[in-house]
C-alpha cells in the first residue's frame, strides 16, 4: 500500500514537472507588435516579411499610376516571376499573399489565378473546361469560350541578400525586397518599390 | 513595474478621429485635402509637453483614405514609441487596422507619419501612439 502511494506521488511529480516546463517553453507571440521586438534571427522572419509587404502595399496604393476614373473598373493583376537570391529558402507566397489580400481589399485590383509565370496557379479553371461535351454535366453550367479575363498588369520581384563582415566580430546582413508592376500592354513598369531590411549579429551566426 | 508600464501605455494613447460628417470632400474626388479641426485631439499626461501632435489631415487617394499626422518631440530626450492607425467606416465600425509600428523620435525631432487605408470602406481614422511596450 505504502509502495503504491509512493509510486503515485512520484508519477504525479513527474507529470506536473512536464506540464510546468511545457508552459514555460511554448507561448504565443504578439503579432500586433510589428517590428518592435528584438530580431531573433539574422534570417528573414515573419515580422520582416509582414513589415516589408505592408510598406510595399502602401506605396502601391498611394501610386497615382493606379488611379481609375471609373470606380467600377479594376485592374487585373497576374503574379509573375519572383527571384530568391538569398541563402534562405523563402516561400514567395508568404510575402505575396499579404500583398494580394491588401490589393484585392482595396477595390482597385483583382488577382487572376488562371495565369501565372510557370503555369496557372489554380488549374481548376482549365479542368472545368475539359468537361465540355461530357454528358454527365449540364453544359449550360460550364464556362464558355472567351469568358476568361486576361491580366493587364503583372507583379514581379526579387529578394537579394548581401552579407558584410563588420570590425567588431559581427556581420551585417541586408535584404533588398524589390517589386515592380508592369503594364502588360506596353511593357512599361508603372510602379516600382524597394524595402531594405538590415540586421547585424554575431559573425558566426548563419543568416538562414 | 508591469503595472506602471501598462498605465503609461494606456495613458499615452492619443486618439484622433479624422473625417467629420460635415466635410465637403467627396470620396470619388481623388487627392482632395480634408483637414480636421484640432478639437478631436485628446492629450495624455505622461507624454504631455514631451511629444505633441502638431496637426493632422486626411484625403482620399485612389478612393482610399490617406491619413497624415505630424508629431514633434519637444524634449531633449530620444523617445522609443509605437503607433497604429485604426480605420472606421461611416457607421463607426472598424474596417481595418495597422499593427503597432515602431517609431523613434530623436531630440526635438519633427516627424510626419502617413498611412493609407487598405479598404475603400474606411471613412474615418483613429491614430494611437504610446511608449514602446
Amino acid at each position: 500500500m505504502k509502495k503504491t502511494l509512493l509510486n503515485l506521488t512520484i508519477s504525479a511529480l513527474i507529470f506536473s514537472g512536464c506540464a510546468t516546463s511545457y508552459n514555460q517553453t511554448a507561448h504565443y507571440i504578439d503579432k500586433e507588435k510589428l517590428g518592435t521586438s528584438t530580431p531573433v534571427t539574422l534570417g528573414l522572419d515573419y515580422e520582416d516579411l509582414e513589415r516589408a509587404s505592408l510598406k510595399l502595399v502602401d506605396s502601391m496604393l498611394k501610386s497615382k499610376a493606379f488611379s481609375l476614373n471609373n470606380p467600377n473598373k479594376r485592374y487585373v493583376l497576374m503574379i509573375s516571376d519572383f527571384i530568391n537570391d538569398t541563402t534562405q529558402r523563402i516561400d514567395i507566397d508568404q510575402l505575396i499573399k499579404k500583398i494580394r489580400i491588401a490589393l484585392l481589399n482595396s477595390g482597385r485590383f483583382i488577382i487572376t489565378t488562371a495565369v501565372r509565370a510557370g503555369g496557372a496557379e489554380d488549374m481548376a479553371s482549365y479542368q472545368v473546361r475539359k468537361l465540355r461535351k461530357v454528358d454527365e454535366f449540364n453544359q449550360k453550367t460550364i464556362a464558355k469560350k472567351g469568358e476568361m479575363i486576361a491580366p493587364n498588369l503583372s507583379l514581379s520581384g526579387k529578394i537579394i541578400q548581401r552579407v558584410t563582415p563588420l570590425s567588431n566580430n559581427e556581420q551585417r546582413v541586408d535584404y533588398y525586397i524589390q517589386m515592380s508592376i508592369t503594364d502588360l500592354k506596353t511593357g512599361l513598369a508603372l510602379w516600382e518599390g524597394e524595402e531594405v531590411i538590415s540586421k547585424a549579429g554575431d559573425s558566426k551566426a548563419a543568416p538562414w | 513595474m508591469k503595472k506602471t508600464i501598462f498605465i503609461i501605455g494606456l495613458c499615452s494613447a492619443f486618439i484622433f478621429t479624422g473625417c467629420a460628417t460635415n466635410q465637403t470632400a467627396h470620396k470619388s474626388a481623388s487627392n482632395v485635402l480634408k483637414t480636421n479641426p484640432n478639437k478631436y485631439i485628446i492629450n495624455n499626461l505622461p507624454l504631455h509637453y514631451k511629444v505633441s501632435i502638431i496637426n493632422y489631415s486626411s484625403k482620399f487617394t485612389n478612393n482610399l483614405l490617406y491619413a497624415s499626422v505630424n508629431i514633434q518631440n519637444n524634449d531633449q530626450k530620444r523617445y522609443f514609441l509605437e503607433y497604429r492607425f485604426r480605420w472606421f467606416d461611416d457607421s463607426d465600425f472598424e474596417v481595418g487596422k495597422t499593427p503597432w509600428l515602431p517609431l523613434t523620435l530623436n531630440a526635438k525631432e519633427f516627424k510626419s507619419i502617413q498611412e493609407i487605408a487598405h479598404t475603400p470602406d474606411a471613412e474615418k481614422f483613429k491614430f494611437y501612439i504610446r511608449e514602446k511596450q
